[in-house]
């Protein structure tokens, strides 16, 4: 209760006394690359083989003849949209992007640069860890929304090039009964989900206390407890919006 | 001037500083000078306020520090300039954007000003 007493106060203290607009931009942007575009080679790489793995199990347990081959692409669309795409790939991004942001902010704290900006009077919460935030809520849903796409695209590769479905049948079961609000879902997962791996892995690594060894313990706990939210934040939203 | 009275603080039942009291005048070179491990270091993190003292108080030019709003800390903050220890420079930055860092951060100057000053 204390850790997440502690946790509201930072998150409090990122809206008061900021910086300039100019500065957060700059920022924001860097950070945007650092998040966002740095980890589209690992979503593309995941979202891709998921999607294929997808198919070809789906297409393995459906051994009855009285199911339409089209269900496999019905299925590998609606697991992704709904679920894999937003979560897996959050489960990743919580991986790759949580502990770079803790193990920074950890390495700033242990070597005095978060103390400097505070005697420099700048609000070092609000300058380093609100534009790590903003920009993972600007990319984590464009990446999902990639992931998706590449999913059901590694679902189609994998579903037609072993011919297991046939293109048409594929395309056909990904446009059947098609619903827009699980897109919005999965959009909304997202954003809550950036908020969540964000500030968690800012807060572990800006009270970071100690030296190189507690620096790696933060990264640690910044991955293990962003995914334990995920994956509440999951199953919440889930019981909430569907 | 910077005022400090009464200082004391202490850290899991090991006080490090006890009622420390002193004046560092406009204008005149202070030396804080002890052994390793007497709080040196401490006190100078309670003047500047990135440790909170648990007795004392601390006032620049009579603006009391240590119960100020985060807003009157933060623009005394302004006036002070710190060299740690181990430099906590920004290693991510290079040596001229480390020197143009205070500029960007608090001045409004433009870019061939923040230049000119930086080299």
């Amino acid at each position: 209760m204390k850790s997440f007493g502690k946790y509201l106060i930072l998150l409090s203290t990122l809206l008061v006394n900021r910086e300039r607009f100019n500065v957060y931009v700059k920022r924001i942007v860097d950070e945007a690359i650092l998040i966002g575009i740095d980890s589209v080679f690992i979503v593309v790489i995941v979202s891709t083989f998921i999607g294929a793995v997808t198919a070809v199990q789906t297409a393995y347990n459906l051994v009855s003849p009285l199911i339409p081959l089209y269900i496999i692409g019905t299925i590998v669309r609606d697991m992704t949209v709904l679920e894999l795409a937003p979560t897996i790939t959050c489960v990743v991004l919580a991986g790759k992007v949580g502990s770079n942001i803790a193990g920074g902010l950890g390495t700033m704290r242990i070597t005095e640069q978060v103390d400097a900006l505070e005697v420099m009077g700048i609000n070092s919460a609000s300058y380093l860890i609100l534009p790590k935030i903003i920009a993972a809520i600007l990319t984590f849903p464009l990446l999902v929304i990639m992931a998706a796409f590449l999913s059901i695209y590694g679902g189609y590769l994998a579903g037609v090039l072993t011919g297991v479905i046939t293109e048409k049948e594929y395309i056909y079961g990904i446009r059947y009964q098609f619903s827009g609000y699980n897109i919005t879902f999965a959009i909304i997962k997202s954003l809550v989900f950036a908020f969540l791996i964000s500030s968690i892995s800012s807060y572990q690594g800006f009270f970071t206390k100690g030296g190189a060894l507690e620096v790696g313990q933060s990264s640690t706990e910044a991955v293990t407890n962003s995914c334990i939210a995920v994956l509440c934040a999951d199953y919440l939203l889930a019981q909430l919006l569907l | 001037m910077i005022e400090i009275k009464n200082i004391s603080k202490s850290f899991n039942n090991k006080q490090v500083l006890l009622d420390v009291t002193g004046q560092f005048v406009k204008g005149k070179t202070n030396l804080i000078i002890g052994a390793s491990g007497t709080g040196k270091s401490v006190l100078l993190k309670c003047i500047v306020g990135l440790v909170k003292p648990d007795e004392g108080t601390i006032s620049f030019d009579g603006r009391d520090f240590t119960n100020a709003d985060s807003e009157l800390k933060q623009s005394i903050r302004r006036e002070i300039g710190m060299l740690f220890q181990g430099s906590a420079l920004f290693d991510s930055q290079t040596v001229e954007e480390n020197v143009m860092f205070p500029l960007d951060m608090l001045t409004t100057m433009k870019r061939d000003e923040k230049d000119g000053q930086g080299k």
